[in-house]
């Protein structure tokens, strides 16, 4: 299932095509007169990799701001809107790069768990005078799932330090090839942290857009080298996008075996198609 | 040999440039953004180069996944370090603000060289107003956030050299039927806080 990948993977790790500088990939000509910046193919797909580790860090910097304050004598009341706020980057956060911990060979050591600890702390009201109890419970919730993440974003930070040698066409082979293994492998449909909360759709549904915005970065290399495969990415895009907002937004929690997640496989599934098509392109 | 020469000749030109920055190029670039009380039209500058690098990241809604009718995406640019999310101009067309300066000069056709952007961001910084909060009370705050405006013009703050700064931008682009352009900053703005511009359409979306 994921054979491109762990093909792309080995030439990775074997340098075999690293350490060229020159980028061979075509890009768009940027229109200076309306100060329209531009990327190298490279660039675009190191930004995805920036896009993962630098979201998690993200998490991790709300979170940090939650210990702070609860750490500094605010009050209770709003030291919890902070958590309510931070909590919702983190969990976005975390499940956007889902496709780093599913498919890549990466190991970000991050354990779930620990965000489901930290939605629960978040969660939890409090009537008392000096909620000390509470207040504790959330400070070492925060705590915890704060580091997970600094370990994770890390990690995914190295990847990318690790691309920086490799030239542009081994980087787009194994970006697409990545978000076809992913879309395929349908592990994004479960192992969901917040069924309790009635959170899987919103879980889900971060995890799509996190490879579609994969997509958007490096989409105009793809255009440039086939057009067809282009429309036909963008076309089977908003089929799984219109799919899943319809289920994701009606429902708060998902069966393993639910018609409405075998209909958003579906549309993964064909869309991955059109992605193993287009990893094909720059592997010449 | 001959290609020592034009090394030579190179490095010489640049180190008279380096030696004697050109004020015309200073002064051109202040021409765009001066105002009749001297001070230039960019709010902010160094608060802004201050932003925190994971603000954008907050608020990021590329495919509208809250259902409010507001997309808004990222834009990374190059870096020295790697590619980076934009925060410099309308179109988000660099982070740092001696990129947007080279952008700017090639725009216009103005030769920047380091010292000048060096200058360029000293003369602009001593004449760019300081932000502040626009809001005269918590009830026109709370108006502003009632109205939907805090969707985009989001009122979290951050720290800068120990004051609490809003800049009312989530910095992502939105297509607000113009093209992507970015959510405009409104931390220096008088009364645009009490007056929307923008017309929220049937389906939602807005323009």
């Amino acid at each position: 299932m994921i054979k491109t990948t762990l093909a792309v993977t080995a030439m990775l790790m074997n340098g075999a095509l690293g350490l060229a500088a020159e980028n061979t990939v075509a890009a768009p000509v940027a229109d200076v007169a309306n100060y329209d910046p531009t990327l190298s193919a490279k660039e675009a797909v190191l930004a995805n990799w920036e896009l993962a580790a630098a979201g998690i860090r993200a998490g991790r910097v709300v979170g940090d701001q939650v210990i702070e304050m609860a750490q500094t004598g605010a009050s209770y009341g709003a030291v919890l809107r902070q958590a309510q706020f931070a909590q919702k980057t983190m969990v976005q956060r975390y499940n956007a790069a889902f496709w780093v911990y599913t498919v890549s060979q990466v190991d970000l050591n991050l354990d779930p768990s620990a965000l489901t600890e930290a939605v629960r702390a978040a969660n939890t009201p409090c009537s008392l005078d000096d909620c000390a109890d509470e207040r504790t419970a959330l400070l070492a919730a925060f705590q915890r799932a704060t580091s997970e993440l600094d370990k994770a974003a890390i990690a995914a930070r190295t990847e990318l330090t690790r691309r920086e040698g490799v030239v542009d066409a081994v980087l787009m082979t194994e970006q697409l090839a990545l978000i076809a293994d992913y879309l395929e492998d349908g592990t994004w449909a479960e192992d969901f942290s917040l069924t309790e909360f009635g959170r899987d759709g919103e879980e889900l549904a971060a995890r799509i857009v996190g490879a579609m915005a994969l997509w958007r970065n490096i989409e105009p290399y793809v255009g440039l080298a086939n057009q067809e495969i282009d429309s036909a990415i963008n076309a089977k895009s908003r089929d799984l996008l219109r799919t899943m907002r319809t289920h994701t937004r009606s429902m708060d929690t998902f069966a393993s075996d639910s018609p409405e997640l075998e209909e958003i496989k579906a549309a993964a599934l064909a869309l991955s198609a059109e992605f193993r098509k287009a990893s094909e392109l720059f592997s010449s | 040999m001959k290609r020592v020469w034009v090394l030579l000749a190179a490095a010489m030109a640049t180190s008279s440039l380096r030696a004697e920055p050109q004020p015309a190029a200073t002064d051109q670039c202040l021409s765009c953004h001066v105002q009749a009380d001297g001070s230039i039209d960019i709010v902010g500058l160094e608060a802004l180069s201050a932003l925190p690098p994971e603000w954008p990241y907050l608020f990021e809604d590329a495919y509208d996944l809250d259902g409010d009718g507001i997309a808004g995406v990222m834009r990374y640019v190059s870096g020295s370090q790697g590619p980076l999310p934009a925060k410099f101009g309308t179109n988000l067309a660099a982070a740092k603000f001696e990129d947007f300066a080279k952008i700017a000069g090639a725009a216009h056709n103005i030769v920047v060289t380091d010292d000048i952007i060096e200058e360029v961001r000293r003369v602009f910084a001593a004449r760019s107003p300081n932000p502040k909060n626009p809001f005269a009370d918590r009830a026109s705050l709370e108006t502003f956030q009632k109205r939907g405006c805090a969707d985009c013009h989001v009122t979290r703050t951050y720290q800068y050299q120990g004051k609490t700064v809003m800049p009312l931008s989530d910095f992502l682009l939105h297509d607000l039927g113009e093209g992507l352009k970015r959510t405009a900053p409104l931390w220096g703005c008088n009364g645009c806080t009490e007056v929307s511009p923008h017309v929220r359409l049937t389906d939602n979306s807005i323009q």
